[in-house]
C-alpha cells in the first residue's frame, strides 16, 4: 500500500504551553526522514501528534490521504507503528520477551511464520523465554522493533531509538532498520538529538528548535553551515 | 470440627482469596496499594449518609464506592497525575464527606466503624452469591481481555499505539476494583481485604516472570492464605481475620527469604 504523511501548519499546545509552531512536513511513500533537534524541542510531540495522542490546536494532519478526525484515530493507528522513546519497566515485571512480540500477533510466536522469520533475522530466539525487564538496552529495542514490525505498518515512527544503546548496539539496530527499510519501502520518521546518528539512507533532515522547524534539507548541507553545532543545539 | 459452618466459612474464604488475589495483580502492577483503603472509606461515607437519609446502608455504601472508583481513571488522565494522587484526593474527599455525616449524626458514632468491619463467620447465602458473581465477572474480564491488559500493564502508550482502546480498559480496572472491594468489605472486613489484595501478588512477584502465572499464583496464594488462616483459626480458636492476615504475611516472609526470582538472577 502506498502511503504519505502530510502535516500542514500544525500548532500544538499542551497545558496551555505552546509546544509546536507552524510545522509543515510532507513525506512521500518510502521516504526516510530524520527529525533532529535538542532535548525539549518538540520531536516526541510531533510523533505523538501523528499517533493521535493529542488534540491539535490548528492545522491538519493527513495520513494515507485520510485526515485525522475525532473518530478515526484508532483506525489510522493501524497503519502506523510507533517505537516510543521510553518504556521503562521494573526489571522483575512479569512479562517475557515472547509476550512482547506476541502483543502484535495474538498467537504463539513459535507457531507464526512471519514472527519466526523476524525472530531469526533479529537473533531473538535465545531471548524469547527471558524476562523483558532484564534485557539490555539493545536487546529491548530489537524486541520492540520486531514487535511493531509484525503489525505490518506502512509508516514507522522511531523516537530516539539510540538513547540507551552503546555505539555497537546502535550500529546493529540501525542496520536492521535500514535493511527493513530497503526491503519493505516503509515511510520512516526517525527522531534523534544526535547529529552523528543520522542514517545515510535518510533523504531529508528536519531540524527542530523550540517547536519550530529551522532547517529542512540534506544531511550534507548541515555540515556545510558555519557553526552548525551552535545552529542546532544553542 | 468439620461441620457445615466450617465448610461454609472455608469455601467463602477461598473464593474471596482468589477474588482479591486476582484483582491484586492490577493493584500491584499499577502500584496503587492505597486504592483499597480509599474505596473502603467511600463505602463508609456512603453507609453513613445512607443512614442519615434512611436509605439501606448496604446499598448507599456500594453506590458511593462505585462512584469513587468510576472517577479514578478519568480524573487521573484529565489531571495528568499519578493515579495515587487521584486516589488520595478521593480518599480525603470521602473522609470529609464521612466526617460531615458524623457531625450531623451526633452521638451515634459507634455504628460508623461497622462499615469497615465485617466478619466472615457471619456470611449469609446472599453474600456467597455476590462473591461468586464478582469472581466470575473478574475471571471473564481477565480471560477475555488478557492481551489487552498485558499491553496496558506493560505500557499504556504502547497499548494505545497497538490500536487498543486502552482508556476504556484502564478505567474498567478501577471499576472492577471498586466492585470487589465494596462487595467484600462488609463480608470479610477492611483488614483482611487489604491484606488479601496486596500480599498475594507480592508473593507471586517473587516467583514468576510470566503474567499468566502471576495471575494464577496470586489467586492461589490468596486462596491458600485464607484457607490456612481459617483452618488455624478453627483449630486454635483464634479471630479469623487476624489469623488469615498473619498467615498470609508469614507466607510472604518465607517467599521473600527464599525468593526464587532473585536467586535465579543472582541478586541479594
Ligand atoms: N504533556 C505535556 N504538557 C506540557 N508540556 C509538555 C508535555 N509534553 C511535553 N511537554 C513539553 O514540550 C516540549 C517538547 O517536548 P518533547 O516533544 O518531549 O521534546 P523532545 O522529544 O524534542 O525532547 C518540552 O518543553 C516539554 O517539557
Ligand atoms: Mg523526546
Amino acid at each position: 500500500m502506498s502511503c504519505t504523511i502530510e502535516i500542514e501548519n500544525l500548532h500544538l499546545k499542551l497545558s496551555s504551553k505552546v509546544i509546536l509552531k507552524n510545522i509543515n512536513l510532507k513525506a512521500e511513500h518510502g521516504d526516510f526522514i530524520t527529525i533532529l533537534g535538542p532535548n525539549g524541542s518538540g520531536k516526541t510531540s510531533i510523533l505523538k501528534t501523528l499517533m493521535g495522542f493529542y488534540k491539535i490546536d490548528k492545522g491538519k494532519i493527513k495520513i494515507c490521504d485520510e485526515t485525522y478526525e475525532n473518530n478515526n484515530t484508532l483506525n489510522l493507528r493501524k497503519k502506523i507503528s510507533y517505537l516510543p522513546q521510553n518504556y521503562e519497566i521494573d526489571k522483575f515485571f512479569p512479562i517475557l520477551t515472547k509476550d512482547i512480540i506476541e502483543l502484535s500477533i495474538n498467537e504463539n510466536c513459535l507457531k507464526n511464520k512471519r514472527a519466526m522469520e523476524i525472530i531469526n533475522e533479529f537473533n531473538l530466539m535465545d531471548l524469547l523465554k527471558k524476562p523483558f525487564g532484564l534485557l539490555s538496552g539493545g536487546e529491548k529495542q530489537k524486541t520492540m522493533l520486531a514487535m511493531i514490525l509484525l503489525r505490518d505498518p506502512v509508516i514507522l515512527l522511531l523516537d530516539e531509538p539510540n538513547l540507551n544503546l552503546d555505539m555497537l548496539a546502535y550500529k546493529n539496530f540501525l542496520k536492521l532498520v535500514e535493511k527493513i527499510y530497503m526491503e519493505k519501502k516503509l515511510t520512516i520518521l526517525f527522531v534523534t538529538h544526535l547529529l552523528t546518528h543520522i542514517s545515510d539512507l535518510s533523504k531529508k533532515v528536519l531540524i527542530l528548535k523550540a517547536g519550530k522547524i529551522i532547517f529542512s534539507g540534506k544531511k550534507e548541507e548541515i555540515f556545510k553551515k558555519e557553526n552548525y553545532i551552535e545552529f542546532i543545539y544553542d | 470440627m468439620i461441620d457445615e459452618f466450617f465448610l461454609k466459612t472455608l469455601f467463602t474464604g477461598i473464593c474471596v482469596g482468589i477474588e482479591c488475589g486476582l484483582i491484586g495483580v492490577f493493584i500491584f502492577l499499577l502500584n496503587i496499594p492505597f486504592v483499597g483503603v480509599a474505596i473502603a472509606h467511600s463505602a463508609m461515607a456512603g453507609g453513613i449518609w445512607g443512614f442519615i437519609f434512611n436509605i439501606p446502608t448496604k446499598f448507599s455504601a456500594f453506590l458511593l464506592s462505585l462512584i469513587s472508583s468510576f472517577f479514578i481513571g478519568p480524573v487521573t488522565d484529565k489531571a495528568k497525575v499519578n493515579p495515587n494522587i487521584t486516589i488520595s484526593i478521593i480518599f480525603s474527599a470521602v473522609m470529609g464527606f464521612a466526617f460531615l455525616g458524623i457531625g450531623i449524626l451526633k452521638g451515634k458514632n459507634e455504628m460508623v466503624l461497622n462499615f469497615l468491619w465485617g466478619n466472615i463467620l457471619l456470611v449469609n447465602f446472599l453474600d456467597i452469591v455476590l462473591i461468586l458473581l464478582t469472581l466470575i465477572l473478574e475471571i471473564i474480564v481477565i480471560v477475555i481481555f488478557y492481551r489487552q491488559y498485558m499491553a496496558i500493564l506493560f505500557n499504556r502508550e504502547i497499548a494505545a499505539s497497538l490500536g487498543i482502546n486502552e482508556k476504556v480498559f484502564y478505567y474498567l480496572i478501577f471499576f472492577i476494583i471498586g466492585i470487589v472491594v465494596s462487595i467484600n468489605l462488609d463480608i470479610i472486613g477492611g483488614l483482611m481485604l487489604f491484606s488479601l489484595i496486596i500480599t498475594p501478588p507480592a508473593i507471586a512477584y517473587h516467583i514468576t516472570f510470566e503474567l499468566k502465572k502471576f495471575f494464577i499464583l496470586s489467586g492461589v496464594f490468596g486462596a491458600s492464605g485464607t484457607a490456612g488462616g481459617i483452618i488455624l483459626a478453627f483449630l486454635f480458636n483464634l479471630p479469623v481475620s487476624a489469623s488469615v492476615v498473619l498467615f498470609t504475611t508469614f507466607v510472604f516472609i518465607m517467599v521473600l527469604v527464599f525468593s526464587p526470582k532473585r536467586r535465579k538472577y543472582g541478586e541479594s
